[in-house]
């Protein structure tokens, strides 16, 4: 699971969970590879993201690097910036984990990097 | 648009949809609507049960031609979410999946410029919906075959941004019109964009769009 995929997921449909976001992240093996580099893809993304989430994210799995806590200005034209959000979205991969709905607990187990996030129909 | 190589062993089609005669005419509407596609530019990309994850993966390799994307896929049953990984790796294109029941745990805020659904549509009993063996939920769709769509399309347009596509299978049974119809009260509109008669089924591809003023 990637910090992108993280980025949109929430727990807001189990039962008594009022905003169930962001989810927390508990990484036991993490996989960091390279991915080609294109700045545009990125600029793009960043408006599609909760910037404080994935800095935060980024941070609990101990990979924040130098990746700035707000949003930098202009940022369609900061390469070193782009290249940093690349970095952290697309090569950085949780393969085993939990993700943790932060209102309740409940975990939902990450295994081969795919999150297991069915439930069961009492939780909605 | 390239058949993507999608091998599958006993195991796997015990509980994973073989790609069948839907999974190859959505492929080929997401072809003749390619020129679209790639002017929509699409970044984030989403397919709704993937299953054994050709449709997905076909998008992905012609898109990744032109520009690169994100590709993620959901689907209740993790030998599907396995294998649909593992067809992306075997043709070399990256797919994101999670095993979900439709986009239940999916942030809904228009954030997918394409979403792809080849959703359990044959006509069966209500309870068939709800029958637990995994195969099963590939194909049953209760009354009209229209129980599963039905549960997932009010999230539509709450996960589709301004410009996205929405490509839909269905079948004569489903009633496609009065789908489109359904999709006009969250000011979407759909169409017919591709058809085809096979044994037993008169399959229809819908594409939707936001309608902007």
């Amino acid at each position: 699971m990637k910090l992108l995929t993280h980025n949109m997921l929430t727990s807001k449909c189990l039962k008594g969970v009022t905003v169930g976001y962001p989810l927390a992240i508990v990484a036991k093996d993490i996989k960091v590879s390279e991915v080609d580099f294109n700045s545009e893809f990125i600029a793009r993304i960043i408006p599609k993201l909760d910037w404080a989430t994935l800095w935060k994210a980024a941070e609990s799995i101990g990979h924040v690097g130098e990746l700035p806590q707000t949003l930098v200005e202009d940022f369609e034209e900061n390469e070193d910036f782009l290249k940093k959000v690349h970095h952290i979205l697309l090569e950085v991969e949780v393969i085993n984990g939990d993700l943790l709905c932060p209102e309740s607990g409940r975990k939902f187990p990450i295994n081969d990097g795919i999150p297991n996030m069915l439930l069961n129909e009492d939780e909605v | 648009m390239e058949t993507p190589i999608v091998k599958l062993d006993i195991q796997d089609l015990e509980t994973v949809y073989e790609p069948s005669e839907d999974s190859f005419l959505l492929i080929d509407a997401l072809e003749a609507d390619f020129e679209k596609l790639k002017k929509a530019k699409p970044v984030m990309c989403l397919e709704i049960g993937s299953g054994s994850g050709v449709v997905i993966t076909a998008l992905a390799k012609a898109l990744n031609r032109f520009f690169p994307a994100y590709f993620m896929a959901v689907d209740i049953n993790s030998n599907a979410c396995r294998v649909t990984k593992r067809v992306g790796q075997d043709n070399l294109v990256d797919i994101n999946v999670l095993q979900m029941d439709l986009i239940n745990l999916v942030k809904k805020e228009n954030t997918f410029d394409v979403v792809i659904f080849n959703p359990p549509y044959v006509v069966t009993e209500s309870l068939e919906v709800l029958d637990q063996r995994l195969i099963s939920k590939t194909w049953a769709g209760g009354i009209d075959g229209r129980e599963v769509m039905d549960m997932l399309f009010p999230h539509i347009p709450n996960i589709l941004s301004n410009n996205g596509l929405f490509y839909l299978v269905t079948i004569k049974q489903n009633d496609p019109i009065s789908i489109i119809n359904v999709f006009k009260q969250w000011k979407m509109s759909g169409e017919i964009i591709c058809d085809r008669k096979i044994r037993g089924e008169h399959l229809y591809i819908l594409r939707f769009v936001k309608i902007t003023l």
